[in-house]
């Protein structure tokens, strides 16, 4: 990822509120976990 | 079978038994604000027995065990807890470390001042503030905390534009 690309992502998750950032967390942690039980997320 | 994390709903239980703890690692980082990926809920309880007791009965509510390579069923106990040590979990919200202390020997009272209070669903939980997390990983030196340094010091350049 590039400089720019890290600053959009980061300026973009200080946009949400605390909670929200958790929920994107999870977001990636369920897509994962689907991955690796072989079943699209 | 391992339960994926849940993280919210890990973070409520504790509150729901009024653990006084610091939120710390991976998950600290996101809520303050940091795009990393991680899949354990870090925390630092107060280690007095008043809050030991709380901390037993959340594990106990959250069906706390021992990662145990050899598959031993391992509860954790609250005398256990009252160590320096860690004490890697899982449980039915996911993997769940219970951290005496970090860095270079932070305990829960060393970290309180640089813990911020934030609401998550129905708990508020105390989360350690992203210039104190740095600290702590620039204190422990691992591969794994290295790894993070340069998007939580980004995160932390940005977040004092706001």
């Amino acid at each position: 990822m590039s400089d720019d690309g890290d600053a959009s992502l980061i300026r973009w998750m200080l946009s949400l509120t605390p909670e929200a950032r958790l929920a994107v967390l999870q977001g990636f942690v369920d897509s994962a976990v689907e991955l690796g039980n072989g079943r699209p997320a | 079978m391992v339960a994926p994390p849940r993280f919210k709903d890990a973070l409520e239980i504790l509150a729901k038994h009024r653990v006084d703890l610091v939120v710390v690692g991976g998950v600290a980082a996101v809520l303050n604000g940091a795009p990393i990926a991680t899949f354990d809920l870090d925390v630092v309880p107060a280690r007095s027995q008043e809050n030991l007791d709380r901390l037993a009965a959340a594990l106990n509510d959250l069906e706390a065990r021992y990662r145990d390579r050899s598959g031993r069923d391992l509860r954790p106990e609250t005398a256990g807890l009252a160590g320096d040590g860690h004490h890697l979990l899982l449980t039915r919200c996911g993997p769940l470390d219970v951290l005496g202390q970090i860095g270079s020997g932070r305990c829960y009272e060393d970290l309180l001042p640089d813990a911020v209070a934030i609401s998550v669903g129905s708990a508020t939980v105390r989360v350690l503030g992203l210039s104190a997390l740095i600290r702590t990983k620039e204190e422990a030196g691992r591969e794994k905390d290295l790894a993070v340094l340069g998007i939580l010091r980004r995160t932390l350049q940005e977040s004092a534009k706001k």
